[in-house]
Formats: C-alpha cells, sequence, structure tokens
C-alpha cells in the first residue's frame, strides 16, 4: 500500500514481474507515477515491500518525459551513449527504431510517433531489465503503432521486460499478453486475452463445450478479449451495435442485445430498457424523477443513469428485493 | 556520492550548446558587450569613462548574466520535463550542476577579460589577478543565487519573476551608490558593490591594495549563498513540487 498526503494511491497489489513477460497495467496517471517511483526504488511503500534484484537496472518513462528539442536526433541519442558509457554503432541500431530518415533532423521538428521511439531507443541505450513505460501509444497514428511495436518487439528480443500502464485497455491489449485493472478495492484484476488465431482446420475441439462458462468476447485490434459478466456495468446498445461499459471504457460486441440478454439473464442481467442491460449488482439507486420514469443509478464514480421502463420496475423490484 | 568525469563531460557539452543557442541566456554576456560599446560612444571621455564603463559592463555580465545563467537552464530542464529524463538516467544532482556550472563560469570569465579592451582600458592597468578572483567569485555567488531560484521555480517564467528584484537591485549598485550616501554605505556591504569600488579603485590608484572589509564581504556572500544552495539542494533536490 502507498499513502500520500492522507490519500490511499496504491492498495492490493500483489504482481511478479517475470523476466520476458509482457505485462500491461490499467491504472490512472497519478497511479503510475506512484507504481514507477515504488518500482524504481524512488519511494518507500507504506506498508508492504517491493522486491528487486537492483533498481539501477530499471527505467522508467511517463507521459509528460520531454526531449532535447534543439538537438537533433543523432545529437541527443550520442548525449545518452555518453552518459552511459557505451560504444555500440548507433547507426546500425537506429533502423530497429525506424529513425533512419529524421536522424539528423531537430527533435523539435519530430512527431509524436518518432518522439516516442526516440524515448524507447534511449531506454535501450541503457540495457535495463525492466523498462517501465506509462501509455507510449496515446498520441500515435496507427502507422505510428506499428513502428512502435516493432521497434518494441527489438527491445524484448534483447531480453528486456517491459511493463506498460495506460488508462486505455485497448492500448494495453495491443502492448502487453497479459493485462491487469487496478482497482483499489481489489487490486489487480486479471482480464483473459487470447490471440486472434485461425481455427478453421481445428475441428477436433469443436465439440468441446463446457457448460455454465460465459464470457463476452469483443474484438480489439487483431485480439479478442473476454470480459466476465461480473465486470460489466451494463450493456448499451447504439445505432445497433451492443457496447459493452466496463469502467469508463466501452467495447463493441458482434452479439445482438437480445443474445446477450438470453446468455447474460443467468449471470444476474436484466433488460431494464429496449437499448439497456444492466448487471444488476451494479444498481446502487432507483430514482423516479416523475411519475412516469424511473432512472437506475450505477455505482462508482460516474454514477452512470441508466433508463427503467416502467413496466419493468414491478419485474425488477421482485428480482432485486427476492 | 560518486561523481563521473564522462558524464559531467557529456553535460558540460549540452549546457555550452544550451547556453549558446539559448538567445534568453545570451543576452546578458551581450548586453553587457553591447552597453559597454554604444556607452563608449555616446559618452564623453572625462577620464573616469573607462572605470564606469567597465564597472557596469562587468556588473551586467557578472549579476545579471550569473543569475541567468543559473536559474533559466535548470528551471527549463523543468519545464520541458527533460530534468527528470536525465535523473533517471544514472545521473545525480551534483554531476548535473557541476556540468551546468563549468560552461557557465568559463563564459563569465571570458566575457569580464573582453571587457576590458573594449572599454578602451589599457591592460597594464588590470592588477589581473585581483580583478578575475573578485569577478570570478561574483560570477560563482551568482550562479549560486541563480540556482536557489532554479529550485524553487517550476518554469523560465517563474524563475524570471523571481529573479528579477535581485539583478535589479544588484545591477545598478552603481546608481544606487550615487543616489546618497546612505544607501552607498548600505550597498558598499553587497558583492556587487565590493566589485564597483574594486574596479574603481584599481583603475583611479593604478594599483589596487587588498581591502579586508571587501575581501569578507565577498566570502560572506558566497559562503551565505552556498550554504542556502546547500540547504535548498539537500532538502528539495533539483525539482522542489
Amino acid at each position: 500500500m502507498k499513502q500520500d498526503g492522507g490519500q490511499v494511491i496504491l492498495k492490493n497489489i500483489d504482481l511478479e514481474v517475470a523476466s520476458g513477460s509482457k505485462i500491461g497495467i490499467k491504472m490512472t496517471h497519478k497511479e503510475s507515477l506512484v507504481l514507477f517511483k515504488l518500482i524504481t526504488g524512488k519511494m518507500v511503500p507504506t506498508s508492504g515491500h517491493i522486491v528487486a534484484d537492483n533498481t539501477n537496472t530499471i527505467l522508467s518513462e511517463i507521459i509528460e518525459d520531454g526531449l532535447y528539442d534543439s538537438l537533433t536526433v543523432k545529437a541527443y541519442l550520442k548525449f545518452f551513449q555518453t552518459i552511459v558509457g557505451k560504444t555500440d554503432d548507433l547507426d546500425k541500431l537506429k533502423t530497429h527504431f525506424s529513425l533512419e530518415d529524421v536522424w539528423k533532423t531537430k527533435i523539435k521538428h519530430l512527431t509524436a510517433n518518432q518522439r516516442e521511439r526516440i524515448n524507447l531507443f534511449r531506454m535501450f541505450m541503457f540495457s535495463p531489465k525492466l523498462i517501465l513505460i506509462e501509455s507510449p501509444l496515446r498520441n500515435l497514428t496507427n502507422d505510428g503503432i506499428e513502428l512502435y511495436l516493432k521497434a518494441l518487439d527489438y527491445v524484448r528480443s534483447n531480453g528486456i521486460t517491459v511493463l506498460c500502464t495506460s488508462y486505455y485497455t485497448e492500448e494495453l491489449i495491443i502492448l502487453s499478453d497479459t493485462v491487469y485493472r487496478y482497482n483499489q478495492n481489489v487490486g489487480l484484476e486479471k482480464t483473459d486475452l487470447k490471440q486472434n488465431v485461425d481455427v478453421s482446420d481445428d475441428d477436433s475441439e469443436a465439440s468441446f463445450m463446457p457448460k455454465r462458462v460465459f464470457k463476452v468476447a469483443c474484438n480489439i485490434a487483431d485480439k479478442t478479449v473476454f470480459f466476465s459478466p461480473d465486470e460489466i456495468d451494463f450493456i448499451e446498445s447504439v445505432n445497433g451495435v451492443s457496447n459493452i461499459r466496463i469502467g469508463n471504457e466501452y467495447f463493441p460486441s458482434a452479439l445482438t442485445m437480445n443474445d446477450l440478454e438470453e446468455k447474460l439473464n443467468h449471470f444476474g442481467f436484466y433488460r431494464c430498457h429496449r437499448s439497456y442491460l444492466v448487471n444488476l449488482q451494479r444498481i446502487s439507486e432507483l430514482i423516479s424523477y416523475s411519475r412516469n420514469s424511473y432512472t437506475l443509478i450505477l455505482k462508482g464514480k460516474s454514477k452512470e443513469k441508466l433508463p427503467l421502463s416502467r413496466t419493468r420496475l414491478d419485474e425488477l423490484r421482485k428480482l432485486i428485493e427476492n | 556520492m560518486n561523481l563521473s568525469i564522462r558524464k559531467i563531460n557529456a553535460i558540460f557539452k549540452l549546457k555550452t550548446q544550451s547556453i549558446f543557442t539559448n538567445m534568453s541566456i545570451m543576452v546578458a554576456p551581450l548586453m553587457a558587450i553591447g552597453y559597454v560599446l554604444i556607452m563608449k560612444l555616446v559618452m564623453p571621455d572625462t577620464g573616469f569613462t573607462g572605470a564606469y564603463l567597465l564597472g557596469f559592463g562587468v556588473l551586467f555580465n557578472v549579476i545579471l548574466g550569473g543569475i541567468m545563467m543559473g536559474s533559466y537552464p535548470l528551471s527549463e530542464e523543468k519545464e520541458k520535463n527533460t530534468l527528470r529524463v536525465l535523473m533517471t538516467s544514472s545521473v545525480n544532482g551534483m554531476e548535473f550542476l557541476i556540468g551546468s556550472l563549468l560552461p557557465s563560469i568559463i563564459l563569465i570569465v571570458v566575457v569580464n577579460i573582453i571587457l576590458v579592451p573594449i572599454s578602451s582600458i589599457s591592460i597594464s592597468k588590470i592588477s589581473w589577478g585581483p580583478y578575475l578572483l573578485f569577478t570570478t567569485l561574483g560570477g560563482l555567488i551568482s550562479l549560486l543565487l541563480g540556482y536557489v531560484i532554479g529550485i524553487y521555480s517550476k518554469s523560465q517564467m517563474q524563475s524570471s519573476n523571481i529573479s528579477m528584484p535581485f539583478i535589479v537591485l544588484l545591477t545598478f549598485t552603481p546608481v544606487f551608490q550615487a543616489a546618497n550616501k546612505s544607501l552607498a554605505h548600505i550597498m558598499s556591504y553587497t558583492y556587487s558593490g565590493v566589485i564597483t569600488e574594486f574596479i574603481s579603485k584599481m583603475l583611479t590608484s593604478g594599483k589596487y591594495n587588498f581591502d579586508v572589509k571587501n575581501i569578507v564581504v565577498m566570502v560572506s556572500w558566497f559562503i551565505i549563498c552556498l550554504v542556502v544552495f546547500v540547504y535548498a539542494y539537500s532538502k528539495h533536490g533539483l525539482d522542489y513540487e
């Protein structure tokens, strides 16, 4: 646990970062800052302990980190090469970070895509065991993400473990193969991920169908993310697409609202409105603003409000109160 | 605390480049030289003109330049979020400070030397040992003052606002000294006052005799600024939030 100024920032975190692992943690900027300081030994936990082989071999990058804009890419990296005291041939390495065409360009003229790769290159030169990066893809274009992932693969192929944090699960799914969501009450919750694979010739497993297990699948980039029903706050239908709402994020599902209602009603979900399927466990209040309109207020900071059809009020009451 | 010459050298080169390309810092030495050149053309030669010009030029360079060179680069690093990157890249605060201080003090010394010929003062009239000692010590005091301001500032704008009263008070010492005797007496206890008096005496009497009061004032300012700097640095590091 880490408290700062009477406020609990991090709590209930139990995490082992194994060498070569690709871990992503969904958390806020403030939580990331504290986590990085704790791991790098710049901050001491209020309770609990952190075991690290050598904090000098851990580097971190936060979203505010800046570059010396007046220097060229080459001069900037040469400067850090002198700091680290290595004599690696930067000209050979620059290709892995896709920086050949801007090698002699001043950093102030570069795009966010290129600046992010420079940051990664700088940290790579130190040959750390672990790199902590906060939200590296936040302002990157699709092409920029592709090049960044290529550079990140190169970094990881050199035995460097990279742990990413971000407020957006989509970003972490692209960067990592193990994604946790941080919640102060329960600590780190693991999100189930599975790489998309071609299963057309894999009929032998088709007959295997375990009972009483259901997870909502959402396709994001080249991955499919599975959400447990208990993670979902509610599902909203927008223009015919069912959007799974988790925390402050929406994930589109290929299933229709009717399909989801049928599969999720065993897990405590209720169709409170034509466009909404709510997780009954998340309801905190029921308010009637007028005689014929009812509103459900959900738990959490955002206190989401969902409409409740008048005709379904009694049914909902029975479900909750029985 | 281990100090690495390699890292100090890398920071020295980086800071040399950043000082020479930052016009808000270079304005001080350029202003010192420009002021002397312009005033030399405008002012009639009364026999004391050279001493007046050199005194003012040196104060511009040592006070304005020193404080700005100490505070601006540090607050700029914080404002642009490059200091954290450096500090998490195995560079420690003392290596950063030494690497940043060296180009600044070298520039101050070089400009102080250049100011002598452009003030039309014969090189033989200068007691070079004491001249370099007083002006360089003055530069160091200003740099320390600048670093303290830099530690407590988050941006260049904030650093500029905090620096301004010190710069005005210390750079225009000769103006305050000319205003009235009481003020002149008070200003004689400032390091800028000592530098002004030293240059004036050296050029009017032909040779400077060490004055105990002046030396005590200079050393006291240096020690006080060093203590304040060590306190600020040890309490807040370079990054005061």
